[in-house]
């Protein structure tokens, strides 16, 4: 009796050996993205998930700037990333960013224009107008 | 009845999932844009498309393959401005038709009521390729670099045998650091320019000929003015890129900062070159910069492995830092060539 008990717990062991080896050699490069121009008062989200920017403590890129005094810094997984930034008054803005390597990738919001962010994309061409 | 339970245990499942809540941001183009009203026994006229404005609105830069390839995003805000008229009249003489076959007038004739303008934003995304070469100061081959993934091994490699090399049986207070004996060429070139409207914008920054519709065809407002399909050719993407850079505020994005122009310096000066005032204040040249301190970092790390291994000397014992140091100084120890990172350059007597 006391084999087969033993083999299937070898059996188990295995497989558990398995999925954790599989899982670390899927598991991807990871970068750190931060993002420079924000305020606690903006909505940023990455992928789709809510971040709230650091108010105190963040500063502009300037000089040599440290990760660690971004708004937003965020460790994401290689691949596109799809970001939204919304400002009060503003039009909100959607782009993607492509991470790779293991080195921080930086992103600098301008300060919006009030006027001019707040201009609609063009829209579409309506044939039935 | 027998379905109630299922009904039940779906209506469950779908409260459990994944809510469907409006993404930030809505759809793209949600929002439209009101043509002026046409009274009875007018028509309706457009004017010529206006560049109203360009502005840098998002900087980005990052390394694609590290201390190899990067890239460096520019996204820009084109705000375009179109008037629409009610013109007196079944048929107005005098319009003319841009490239695109939309008709309109330059100027309006005195029989049309103009309304106020409308606007309309345009994202252009400009991307730029920055590519990193190093090589041991002098030798004619940079360090080869095979594995398209990690770039670490085969860099460090070459910068340790270029440290060892150079400084091999030197007294260790002569040792070249390896900012002095890395030599890197950085070059930039454009990637791509993606906008919806390449042909308009292209056609508005050169601002030859009145143009009254976008690539698809339509006026500003969404209406179209010419069958739809493919626009012109677009002018080629760096006299789209140029005049984009042109139109922004001076000062913004002119440094050069820290690109070699084909040749090759030494990481050591392209390090001054970043923490010059001038180069300080420039975003662009800041984010460059970026790159080329985490490039000096990776060196420190090279120059601390390769010290161990490389032959010392005989000479004098080894020197003190001192904090009058200057970039000519030699590099006496690891500690002092890391931590100050930027004191250790050619020795007095130059390179062996």
């Amino acid at each position: 009796m006391r084999r087969p008990i033993a083999v299937a717990w070898v059996a188990v062991a295995g497989a558990l050996a398995t999925i954790g080896g599989a899982r670390v050699l899927a598991s991807p490069l990871r970068a750190p993205v931060e993002i420079w121009g924000v305020s606690a008062a903006d909505r940023v989200e990455i992928d789709g998930a809510p971040i709230t920017p650091k108010g105190a403590g963040a500063r502009s890129f300037v000089g040599d700037p440290v990760a660690m005094d971004a708004p937003v810094l965020r460790e994401l997984a290689e691949g596109p990333h799809e970001i939204t930034v919304e400002r009060e008054g503003c039009e909100p803005r959607r782009f993607t960013v492509e991470v790779h390597g293991t080195l921080k990738r930086s992103i600098v919001l301008s300060e919006p224009d009030p006027e001019g962010c707040a201009i609609p994309l063009a829209p579409p061409r309506s044939d039935s107008k | 009845m027998r379905l109630l339970p299922l009904l039940a245990l779906a209506t469950a499942v779908a409260a459990c999932g994944p809510t469907q809540r409006p993404r930030a941001g809505g759809e793209r183009h949600a929002k439209t844009i009101v043509e002026p009203p046409v009274p009875p026994g007018h028509v309706a006229a457009m004017g010529p498309l206006v560049l109203e404005s360009v502005d840098v609105v998002r900087h980005e830069v990052g390394w694609d393959l590290d201390f190899v390839h990067a890239t460096r995003v520019v996204a820009y805000d084109v705000v375009v401005a179109q008037r629409g008229a009610a013109c007196l009249g079944a048929k107005i003489a005098g319009a003319t038709r841009d490239g695109r076959g939309c008709e309109g007038f330059g100027t309006f004739p005195p029989e049309c009521d103009a309304g106020p303008p409308m606007r309309a934003r345009f994202e252009v995304t400009v991307k730029y390729a920055i590519d990193v070469a190093q090589r041991c100061a002098g030798e004619t081959q940079a360090y080869p670099v095979r594995d398209a993934h990690d770039a670490r091994a085969e860099l460090t490699a070459g910068g340790m045998a270029c440290f060892r090399n150079r400084n091999k049986l030197r007294p260790e207070a002569s040792w070249t650091s390896v900012y002095a004996l890395t030599e890197l060429s950085i070059g930039e070139q454009l990637s791509s320019v993606t906008s919806d409207a390449p042909w308009l914008l292209a056609q508005l920054l050169e601002g030859a000929q009145p143009t009254f519709c976008r690539d698809d065809g339509a006026y500003l407002s969404g209406r179209p003015g010419a069958a739809a399909g493919e626009a012109p050719a677009a002018a080629d993407q760096a006299a789209l890129a140029r005049g984009l850079l042109a139109r922004v505020a001076a000062g913004a994005t002119g440094s050069s900062v820290p690109l070699t122009a084909g040749g090759w310096k030494t990481e050591h000066d392209l390090w001054e070159a970043c923490n010059a005032p001038q180069a300080r204040g420039d975003l662009v040249a800041q984010e460059r910069c970026q790159l080329l301190r985490q490039l000096d970092r990776f060196l420190t790390d090279v120059e601390t492995a390769a010290r161990p291994e490389t032959p010392r000397g005989l000479g004098a014992p080894p020197v003190e830092p001192t904090a009058s140091a200057s970039k000519e100084a030699p590099c006496p120890s690891a500690t002092t060539s890391a931590s100050s990172g930027r004191l250790c350059a050619e020795p007095p007597g130059g390179k062996p």
